[in-house]
């Protein structure tokens, strides 16, 4: 089969590869060299470019070095590199899948992923859709924050949300990303030993990481000193910040929020920055080029404030509201106020 | 509370047959007693229905409740403890979250800190001195009812069936005991959806979030017809059926623009017909202004919308009115009610715990209709059910 190779998380190359019988000792001679070489590169190129590549030269390499990347970042345990390599290896899979047959696509969610997708050809609002999947399997999958993707923007059908194909490949996208997260966050035994070439590799990669981490800024370093009050912002806010600082990948309007939102409680475009550093497809100067722009330093020239509750609650950000929630309508009013309760 | 009342509970309870509860040894069972009506005990568990039922008869209480989740261990004190496993999805429909026009006859609040007092449906907050601690007086009567039951058949009938692919078989609808109706899903593999995940089915039924850009539209790109499933039908029905039925006063007292109402009555045939075909032309409606057009989303929300109370849909540890039990402050119980049985429901038929008649002191005018009887100030002999809610609702005394 010839995805097989590009799809290295795929049930049937997961037997394969347990099949084959490797056990940890033998990761350790030579014929596994190129694998685990081929292992930190992924990982290299997630580190550096957001985006894993597909190698097709030797299939073999190309199966094994899977799960060996995720062995590497779980005996790490960095849960910031272990989400970056998440995102990119799952980048590199949906932008594969786009290309491949319906029924490859069809044939991954049903076997690997367990949904209930079928087949179907309708025709909604000109758009011809090639699947649908039940409602239940899209809910868990579907990326948050994002109106497009919202279920009631969605044609459903006695149960069934009608998909095109690189949507398909999108939730398929979702689903490794979490997968790949929780299999690196798994906590290897402590009795493990681990052969020389691993272990090796375990330090190439930590020291490659090494400058990036570095620069991961988090709010408490950054304004210990006071004039930025955590305990002000509202729930909202605090839930994305907790989110990010977890090194979640936040949807696109959950990013406009908090950055327009800090920026306008008076952080700089580089301590925003540095807070952003922290997202699993960091990516430094697509990331500035935006900040600067809602801090309307480019284009419109418009400094943008953050949406109001009521926007914030159709895109599914307005968590946990308290009490005092009830007396405002925008985030930033809720800060103020609590500010200057503070101050009396 | 009253003597007579615990007496017709006591009764109830000994000889009752409470539903089947699926899974009844995973939920957390949680009680008001008579003489503790502010204490909720929690963390109950019972293994089987008999000994469910053993309790009740015993300890007769006055309100009851079990989880909608299922846990581990449901009897443990601590939530993480429990360890959640998943929880049954249940909609809520209560009058109290709908306004209805008799709600000014009928409903009074009160602020318990300033005083101001109104009729109708209660503020959040008090209009005068913002307090929250507010009293309500809130009434059942055959109105509030039938918009209740109109908006169960919708929620089934048009979400829960049609778009969610439900069956009705799954679906169990409660009478909670006062002012609504609880639908519960029973359906295994839906239990374990998370917070996030119901919000969005909440928003759907709601509408909340809807967009159909009408940038899109005057870009000329397809739009959706009369017949589309889902909400795209909805909103093409629902601007169909504003732009035919809509005259120049109604228009006028929505707020749309006077270059909007002069356009939709020149050209309300042209733009009709575009609409009504197969492949329908969007042209026309897109040419309207953008208050025209949120004007518009919001009449579809509104027409079409159902008012569920998100908190319970979306609450999955939510402690929600046993079925068969008693709502004590109506003294009315939680009963089971089929898809074909809503429409003429009453209450106090329907939700009977004991007949007969009784002869009750009614202490205040309370223009009221209930279950047919008009209640009138002073002595007077009523239905039993109907005493005893009056006097559940400390409006009336027993006079033997």
């Amino acid at each position: 089969m010839k995805t097989l190779p590009n799809t290295p998380f795929v049930k049937e190359a997961q037997e394969y590869v347990r099949r084959r019988g490797i056990s940890l000792e033998d990761l350790g001679s030579d014929y596994f060299r190129p694998m685990i070489q081929r292992a930190k590169e992924r990982i290299r190129e997630a580190i550096k470019y957001g985006i894993v590549r597909t190698v097709l030269e030797d299939p073999d390499v190309e199966i094994i070095s899977y799960p060996i990347a995720i062995l590497i970042l779980s005996q790490i345990g960095d849960p910031f590199l272990s989400a970056r390599y998440a995102v990119a290896e799952a980048k590199r899979v949906n932008s594969l899948l786009r290309e491949e047959e319906d029924s490859v696509l069809l044939y991954i969610t049903q076997h690997t992923f367990q949904w209930k997708v079928f087949k179907v050809s309708t025709k909604v609002m000109g758009r011809t859709y090639a699947f649908a999947i039940y409602f239940r399997d899209y809910l868990r999958g579907v990326p948050r924050g994002e109106i497009a993707w919202k279920l009631i923007n969605r044609p459903l059908i006695d149960g069934y949300v009608l998909l095109q194909k690189y949507e398909l490949a999108r939730l398929i996208e979702e689903a490794l990303r979490k997968r790949i997260e929780s299999l690196c966050s798994e906590r290897p035994s402590s009795e493990m030993r681990l052969p020389t070439a691993l272990e090796k590799a375990i330090e190439e990669v930590i020291e490659l990481y090494r400058p990036y981490r570095e620069r991961i800024g988090s709010l408490s370093e950054l304004r210990a000193g006071g004039s930025i009050s955590r305990e002000a912002f509202p729930p909202c806010i605090k839930a994305l910040l907790d989110d990010l600082e977890r090194g979640k990948n936040l949807p696109h309007m959950a990013r406009f929020t908090l950055a327009t939102f800090l920026l306008n409680i008076g952080m700089s475009i580089d301590e925003v920055l540095d807070l952003f550093r922290r997202t699993p497809d960091f990516n430094e100067s697509k990331a500035r080029y935006q900040i600067e722009h809602v801090a309307g330093l480019r284009g419109s020239k418009i400094k943008y404030l953050p949406p109001s509750c009521s926007t914030l609650k159709t895109f599914g950000l307005c968590t946990s509201p308290d009490e005092f929630c009830s007396r405002v309508r925008h985030p930033l009013a809720y800060y103020a106020k609590k500010m200057r309760r503070g101050r009396k | 509370m009253n003597r007579i009342v615990y007496r017709v509970f006591k009764n109830y309870y000994r000889r009752v047959a409470i539903d089947d509860i699926p899974c009844i040894e995973k939920r957390e069972f949680a009680f008001v007693l008579f003489d503790r009506p502010d204490v909720m005990i929690r963390h109950k568990a019972f293994n089987s229905i008999n000994e469910l039922k053993r309790f009740l008869a015993n300890a007769t209480p006055l309100h009851a409740y079990y989880s909608t989740a299922y846990y581990d261990h449901p009897e443990a004190r601590d939530m993480d403890e429990k360890v959640w496993q998943g929880a049954d999805i249940v909609f809520d429909i209560d009058v109290d979250h709908i306004p209805t026009p008799c709600k000014k006859i009928h409903d009074r609040w009160k602020c318990l800190d300033c005083g101001a007092h109104g009729r109708g449906m209660a503020p959040e907050k008090c209009p005068s001195c913002s307090s929250k601690r507010i009293d309500r007086v809130s009434w059942i009567c055959d109105e509030c009812i039938k918009r209740a039951t109109d908006e169960v058949i919708k929620l089934i009938e048009e979400y829960l069936i049609k778009d969610f692919g439900l069956h009705e078989k799954e679906l169990k609808i409660y009478f909670s005991g006062h002012r609504g109706f609880h639908v519960h899903v029973e359906r295994k593999d839906l239990i374990e959806l998370d917070q996030e995940a119901r919000r969005e089915i909440v928003d759907y039924i709601k509408g909340e979030g809807l967009i159909l850009s009408v940038d899109v539209l005057r870009r000329g790109l397809p739009g959706p017809s009369l017949g589309d499933p889902g909400w795209l039908g909805r909103l093409t029905r629902g601007v169909y059926q504003l732009i035919s039925c809509s005259d120049e006063e109604s228009l006028l007292s929505m707020g749309f623009p006077r270059r909007d109402i002069d356009y939709i009555l020149t050209y309300r045939e042209k733009i009709l017909q575009a609409l009504g075909g197969d492949h329908p032309y969007w042209g026309y409606v897109a040419k309207l202004s953008k208050k025209a057009w949120k004007l518009i989303m919001g009449y579809v929300k509104q027409n079409y919308a159902c008012m569920i109370d998100e908190r319970v849909t979306t609450d999955i540890k939510r402690l929600i009115r046993l079925p068969g039990s008693i709502h004590g402050k109506t003294g009315m119980r939680v009963v089971k009610v089929e898809l074909d049985e809503l429409e003429g429901f009453n209450p106090f038929e329907r939700a009977r715990i004991i007949k007969g008649e009784l002869k009750v002191y009614v202490r205040e005018k309370l223009s009221i209709k209930l279950g047919g009887y008009t209640i009138t100030e002073g002595a007077q002999t009523l239905p039993f059910q109907i005493a005893l809610y009056l006097i559940c609702r400390g409006r009336a005394e027993p006079l033997e």
